[in-house]
């Protein structure tokens, strides 16, 4: 797979969201090019700080959500709560050897893709603040 | 893993915060300490001042952010929720009985540093532009409300 890349249409027109997309995007080419090198202790380092700023991304998403007029806010936030239950699944799986760094990889790469894509860039359209 | 030294990227560039920083950083290296002595109690006691400070740190930034009127004081502040749960957390497994301190350890310290390099920088220009617009009154605030917050 190769690494992902930012591209327009990602952008929510927020710009502080954006940037923490674009943060998240470097994590999962990170968490590919850790996974080239073969180091499982590596591979387990960027997960671990990719979840850490997933979780503090949704957290900060959530709020400016909560103070827009957005309608899915609430269903929005529980697809939140699932990924972050996913990704701490994930770990364990990939700490016992079921999953590996490839799979979490491709895992990761469609989830954020189709994220930003389209459940944000359609949460941020309406002014926020 | 070693102790964590301070190097010039972890500067905001607002004193009273790197500050802060720095002494976050201190309660991390003594932490470390504690648990290469195995001391238990040691352990438990940093854990807690760690958190205490911590706390504090927060208060003392997310007003320092709605002072200067960041439009995402409140965003920010709800990672600050969101990160104080999870450590609690730590720390009531702490409390049962469990060796949590490596894990605790290494998250305070990934995430210290990636709150500092990415997460505060976005409202220092902000805070920045506040401070130079109304120097004399920012230094008595930050001086009032750092002794409110830190009992100093």
């Amino acid at each position: 797979m190769s690494p992902m890349q930012w591209s327009p249409m990602f952008e929510t027109g927020v710009a502080e969201i954006d940037n923490q997309h674009r943060r998240l995007v470097g994590y999962v080419n990170e968490l590919q090019s850790t996974r080239a090198n073969d180091d499982p202790a590596l591979v387990k380092d960027v997960l671990e700080a990719a979840i850490d700023y997933t979780l503090y991304h949704f957290a900060f998403e959530e709020c400016l959500l909560e103070s827009s007029d957005y309608k899915l806010t609430d269903a929005h936030k529980k697809v939140h709560e699932k990924f972050a239950a996913d990704l701490f699944a994930m770990k364990a799986q990939l700490e016992r050897g079921e999953i590996g760094p490839r799979q979490l990889n491709e895992i990761l790469t469609k989830w954020l893709f189709d994220h930003i894509r389209h459940a944000d860039t359609a949460a941020m359209r309406k002014p926020i603040r | 893993m070693a102790h964590l030294t301070w190097t010039d990227d972890l500067n905001t560039g607002i004193d009273v915060i790197d500050g802060q920083h720095r002494r976050i950083v201190e309660y991390i290296n003594h932490l470390h300490d504690a648990r290469m002595k195995g001391d238990r109690d040691g352990i438990g006691e940093v854990i807690n001042e760690l958190i205490d400070y911590t706390l504090s740190h927060f208060s003392f930034e997310e007003e320092l952010m709605e002072d200067a009127g960041y439009p995402f004081s409140r965003p920010h502040k709800r990672v600050h929720e969101v990160f104080a749960k999870r450590v609690a957390e730590f720390q009531l497994r702490f409390q049962a009985g469990e060796d949590i301190s490596a894990e605790l350890h290494s998250l305070l310290t990934r995430w210290l540093v990636g709150h500092i390099k990415n997460d505060d920088a976005a409202y220092v220009s902000t805070v920045k532009a506040h401070t130079h617009s109304a120097s004399h009154a920012h230094k008595g605030w930050v001086s009032r409300t750092f002794g409110r917050l830190f009992g100093t």
